[in-house]
C-alpha cells in the first residue's frame, strides 16, 4: 500500500522566508554577543600609549583596577585617570580627592628616574598605598 | 439572521498572523556585538606590590640587605661577594645570603628601565622576599660611592 503524500498546507510554505536562513546566524550571534558582555571589561582607553610590564610569576596577585590610575609614558608624559596632566597638577588632584591608594601603570622601558619623579609625588601627597601594574606574560613552554 | 456558534466566530475573527522581519534585529545586535568586541579587554593585571622610600630613609636602616640593580641588569648585594649576572640568576640558593630577618632594599641605576626592576621584584618574590623596599634611583657614580 502506498503511503498518501503529505502535503504541507499553503500558509506554512509561505512562511519559510529568507529571515529563517538567518535564524542559526542570530543564535551564534548573540552567544558571541553575551560571551563579550559577560566577560570581558570595558575600560577607558588612555591617550598614554603604554606598553606595560611583564610578570610572569604566578605569585603576584591579579588585580581589577578600580583605583585612581597613574601613568606614566615618561616624565613629561603622565596620565592621571586616562588625562595628561602634570607633576604639580598629579599632586594638586591627588591631595584635593584625599586619593590613599594609587596603581602605577608605566612603560616598561621607563627609566628608574622618571618613575621615581612620580613615586615622589605621590608618597608626598599623602598616598599610602602604591601597585606597580604588570601584565601577565603569556606562558611559553 | 444567522447565528453563528463561538468556535465559528473564532475562526472567523483571526486574522491572519503577520510575521516579524528579523533584519533590524539582526541590525542591533551586530552594532551591540561589535561594540563589546572593541571595547572591552581581556588583560589580566597582575600587582607588583612594593614599598617606595627614598634612598636616605632607606639607608636609615642598617639591618637591611641592599641590592643594586645597575642598567645592565646586573644585580649585586651591597656588603658581600653575591653578583648575579641578571634577575634570572636569582635562584632559591640566593636565599642564603638573606638570613637575617632584614629588609631588602633594592636600589636600581637611574637608568634601568622599568621591565627590568619589575623582573628583579618578581624573581625576589619567587624566592620568598616580598616584601621588598624600592629605594630612590641613584647614578652610577653615587652607586659606586656606596659600595
Amino acid at each position: 500500500m502506498i503511503a498518501p503524500k503529505l502535503r504541507l498546507p499553503a500558509a506554512n510554505k509561505r512562511l519559510k522566508t529568507i529571515d529563517d536562513n538567518m535564524v542559526p546566524l542570530i543564535n551564534i550571534v548573540f552567544l558571541l554577543l553575551i560571551f563579550f558582555m559577560v566577560s570581558a571589561r570595558i575600560s577607558a582607553i588612555s591617550g598614554a600609549n603604554i606598553e606595560p610590564p611583564l610578570t610572569a610569576n604566578e605569585k603576584q596577585d591579579r588585580v581589577e583596577i578600580s583605583d585612581a590610575v597613574v601613568e606614566i609614558k615618561s616624565r613629561d608624559s603622565i596620565y592621571f585617570q586616562s588625562e595628561k596632566t602634570s607633576t604639580a597638577q598629579l599632586a594638586l588632584d591627588l591631595k584635593e580627592g584625599g586619593v590613599s591608594s594609587v596603581a602605577v601603570r608605566g612603560d616598561k622601558t621607563l627609566p628608574a628616574e622618571d618613575l621615581d619623579a612620580v613615586l615622589k609625588v605621590l608618597r608626598d601627597s599623602g598616598v599610602k598605598t602604591i601597585v606597580l601594574l604588570a601584565k601577565k606574560r603569556a606562558v611559553t613552554q | 439572521m444567522i447565528f453563528l456558534g463561538a468556535s465559528t466566530k473564532a475562526l472567523l475573527g483571526r486574522k491572519r498572523r503577520k510575521s516579524i522581519s528579523l533584519t533590524p534585529l539582526i541590525d542591533v545586535v551586530f552594532i551591540l556585538l561589535m561594540f563589546f568586541m572593541l571595547t572591552s579587554n581581556f588583560t589580566q593585571w597582575r600587582s607588583i606590590n612594593f614599598t617606595s622610600a627614598s634612598s636616605s630613609s632607606a639607608g636609615e636602616d642598617r639591618e637591611s640587605y641592599f641590592l643594586i640593580l645597575f642598567a645592565d641588569r646586573h644585580i649585586e648585594l651591597l656588603g658581600s661577594d653575591l653578583s648575579l649576572e641578571n634577575h634570572q640568576k636569582i635562584r632559591a640558593d640566593t636565599m642564603e645570603y638573606f638570613e637575617n630577618a632584614g629588609s631588602v632594599v633594592l636600589i636600581p641605576e637611574n637608568s634601568v628601565e622599568l621591565q627590568a626592576i619589575v623582573s628583579t621584584l618578581d624573581g625576589l618574590k619567587k624566592i620568598g622576599l616580598s616584601s621588598v623596599v624600592l629605594a630612590e634611583s641613584l647614578s652610577r657614580q653615587e652607586l659606586a660611592e656606596l659600595q
